[in-house]
């Protein structure tokens, strides 16, 4: 029979087990919360995180040991890959790709923005991460933060936390990080470019975008095909218009299912003794180079397709590249129409948003295949 | 310095990869056009 006694029952409360790092975690965890309910900052991914920090740094209780129930959400949700993959189906439903299709050449500007994911990395690898670890933190200038989850929890899963909250972090920051770079590498004349509306697309075409996409993209990184797969088959249910119920679960329903599951996991991942290092700090610095330098990279992309087009881009949608759907979009917009009232460039901009999301998927899938 | 090396090939292969993959998607993207506009333009 247990034995009871004033000591023993205080040893079995979380009390005498409580560390200075434990108080430290809930004063992050408070602060996301804080950002999330005040300032309307990332409020569906930062407000579960919050409080799943603040729940598994209470001591002893029972949560994250093995078949605990946060324990459960991260082994099945995130280490069998279903939640980032399930978000992909999600945004694939939500996705239109009209705009993409009707001018392919913004392809290119995606692909052009994922230049800061290798900058990263290299800087990664001068803050002394090994390889897996620097691809991991590259991979949060993708601006794309299930992709940036999926591949963390493949190379480097201690880092899941500080990645997760670093690339969810400054996707919301796009309109701040963005404007200044944008303004220092483009002139007023550039960025008041108009450009020629987008053509009509059909329904056959967005049709067999999904289908062609998912051999191209696959064929060439199998290695991203969980991603793209759901993706494509996501946008496949949009554009056939043929499983309306499934279209509107994946676009609502299950996408916010699996959000509460992605956060509460994300959360649990930062425990104080794994978390309270300089490994985080670092993570973050390298986060914003990674989002800059894709922002570079997208911009200058433009410019230097403008030396060889007969109509003009405006470099501004190269910005747009960081696949951050679609707060890159709108900056664009916003500084086209600064730059002349009259200028609408939010559908071409919708363009490379779209295709930074595939060269995302892309660059990890390539991480992934030489790396594991 | 061999990780250096592998990093190196990393970003050659990787993004080099990146653009690959995003080309042949915008060809493909052309062929479908194509495609619609012989084969079901013209019916209508």
């Amino acid at each position: 029979m247990a034995e009871f006694s004033i000591s023993t029952i205080l040893l079995k409360t979380g009390f005498l087990h409580l560390t200075v790092g434990h108080v430290v975690m809930w004063l992050i965890g408070g602060a996301f919360i804080y950002l999330a309910i005040a300032r309307d900052f990332e409020p569906l991914l930062l407000l579960p995180i919050g409080f799943s920090i603040l729940a598994v740094n209470l001591p002893l209780a029972p949560l994250l040991g093995e078949g605990d129930l946060i324990r459960i959400f991260y082994h099945y949700g995130l280490e069998w890959d279903i939640i980032p993959c399930i978000i992909f189906l999600g945004i694939g439903a939500l996705t239109d790709f009209s705009p993409m299709i009707a001018n392919p050449k913004t392809l290119l500007l995606g692909a052009g923005a994922q230049f800061g994911v290798y900058v990263a990395f290299f800087g990664a690898l001068l803050f002394g991460f090994n390889l897996e670890e620097a691809a991991t933190i590259g991979i949060i200038g993708g601006a794309d933060g299930p992709t940036c989850i999926y591949l963390t929890t493949k190379l480097a899963p201690h880092l899941i936390g500080a990645n997760a909250i670093a690339a969810y972090s400054y996707m919301a920051m796009v309109p701040l990080i963005q404007p200044p770079i944008i303004k220092l590498l483009t002139t007023k004349k550039e960025r008041a470019i108009r450009m020629k509306q987008l053509r009509p697309v059909s329904k056959t075409e967005r049709i067999l975008f999904p289908l062609v996409g998912t051999v191209v993209i696959v064929l060439i990184v199998p290695a991203a095909a969980p991603l793209m797969v759901m993706f494509f088959i996501g946008n496949l249910f949009r554009e056939s218009r043929v499983v309306e119920r499934l279209l509107k679960t994946a676009q609502n329903e299950l996408l916010n299912i699996v959000t509460i599951f992605l956060g509460l996991a994300v959360g649990s991942t930062m425990v104080a003794d794994q978390f309270l290092k300089p490994q985080p700090i670092f993570i973050f610095i390298l986060g914003l180079v990674a989002f800059s330098f894709s922002t570079v990279g997208g911009i200058l992309l433009a410019k230097l397709m403008n030396l060889f087009l007969k109509e003009k881009i405006n470099p501004l949608i190269g910005s747009a590249g960081v696949s951050a759907v679609p707060m890159a979009a709108r900056v664009t917009q916003k500084m086209g129409q600064q730059a002349d009232p009259k200028n609408f460039l939010l559908m071409h901009a919708m363009g490379p948003n779209i295709a930074g999301v595939i060269g995302t998927a892309t660059a990890a899938g390539m991480f992934l295949s030489m790396l594991k | 310095m061999e990780e250096w090396n592998n990093a190196l090939k990393i970003f050659l292969f990787g993004f080099s990869g990146v653009f690959i993959g995003l080309i042949l998607l915008m060809w493909a993207i052309h062929l479908i056009a194509l495609f619609v506009r012989l084969f079901i333009s013209t019916k209508k």
